[in-house]
């Protein structure tokens, strides 16, 4: 195996929505989700958040229908033929004119989204146009040798392109790392639809350093593939490493104590020690296989143990 | 006369335009789906590549 490389990885800054990551370039119409100003295709620096231009589009569509109402209102205004009808034309103009601004205020939310929509599926092409060479910019920084950088990139293409090669980089790339607890790591955005070894490593590294990472998906993944798991040469390693960080909740004892219950045997013994009290401290759950294979394991292995009589709240 | 129906075409407008809003407003997507619709276009864009 290649030497893992020490990195420092910048925070992925999450959006409430994954379309908002997206930006486009006012002069060419150029989608992309990295780069800062700068825009890939034409040089200029014209990139603008999708929120933008949405707000843009926006306000150029509400102006013209206010310049058209305008426009009637003063066509009105200088071929009325009295005063009495200017002052009359005058002010029902501007109280409809009101109106229409008033009820364009209130609908701006949602017009902005029917813009944004209607954007998408007439640029479809360009949007998927733009991703593609946002990928193939990181394949280029992997070219040149920049690994994390390239995961940097992929990571925010991988945010909208959901497709199992990005996700495969993605984990090659992160396989190649060294890993630490205070990285800005992912788990679930790169769980495949089918057995890898790579992903099973990473989960394994995961449930060593981020089990809090380690959710129902990655417990379903690891439960579908488990014999594939095993069949690796750290498999067991990577089954006893999720089987510790199912301890970490209650929920989850309840929900995999099979799990559990086939790998107790081999953890750690802090891990155990945390099962030992949970299970000790819910004997209103029913946990009753599972409270037994403790019992059995505790009784062959620990029942002498300092750590094991004495009681505090376990955490973590 | 004129100006009246200036006012008429005007107020026409209005109604018409406000009314296009509101129906507008219903049928608008949520961001939901907008993330949904950019997804599903990419995935098609990637299954064109392939
Ligand atoms: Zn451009």
């Amino acid at each position: 195996m290649n030497k893992k490389l020490p990195v420092n990885l910048s925070p992925f800054i999450k959006t409430r929505y994954a379309y908002k990551k997206l930006k486009i370039c006012r002069s060419c119409n150029h989608f992309t989700v990295l780069g800062d100003k700068q825009c890939m295709i034409c040089g200029k620096k014209a990139l603008i958040s999708i929120d933008r231009k949405a707000a843009s589009m926006l306000r150029r569509s509400m102006w013209k229908a206010r310049l058209i109402a305008m426009l009637i209102l003063l066509i009105g205004l200088v071929l009325s033929q009295s005063p009495m009808l200017l002052g009359l034309c005058a002010a029902g103009g501007i109280v409809l004119i009101a109106v229409l601004w008033i009820v364009q205020r209130k609908s701006a939310p949602a017009e902005q989204l029917m813009l944004l929509e209607k954007l998408f599926h007439k640029e479809a092409n360009k949007l998927a146009a733009g991703l593609t060479a946002d990928r193939d910019a990181a394949i280029a920084v992997f070219q040149s040798g920049n690994k994390p950088l390239t995961y940097e990139m992929l990571r925010e293409v991988g945010a909208l392109v959901q497709t199992d090669q990005l996700r495969l980089e993605q984990i090659l790339l992160l396989q190649s790392f060294v890993l630490r607890k205070d990285m800005d790591l992912m788990l679930k955005p790169l769980l495949l639809d089918h057995f890898n070894p790579d992903l099973a490593d990473y989960i394994g590294e995961l449930s060593k350093i981020r089990r809090d990472l380690i959710k129902e998906d990655a417990f379903r993944y690891v439960l579908m593939y488990e014999g594939q798991i095993l069949q690796m040469e750290h498999g067991e390693s990577i089954l006893i490493g999720v089987a510790g960080a199912a301890i970490r909740m209650k929920r989850y004892i309840t929900l995999y104590p099979y799990l559990i219950i086939r790998y107790a045997h081999k953890l750690p013994k802090e891990r155990f020690l945390r099962l030992y009290r949970m299970v000790q401290s819910s004997p209103h759950r029913n946990w009753e296989q599972l409270a037994d294979e403790v019992e059995r394991i505790y009784n062959e292995k620990y029942k002498w143990d300092e750590d094991f009589q004495t009681s505090h709240n376990p955490n973590n | 006369m004129v100006t009246y129906v200036c006012l008429g075409l005007l107020f026409l407008f209005v109604v018409i335009k406000s009314a296009n809003y509101y129906s507008r407003r219903k049928r608008a997507p949520s961001p939901e789906q907008l993330d949904i619709l950019v997804r599903s276009i990419l995935k098609s864009g990637q299954r064109e590549r392939e």
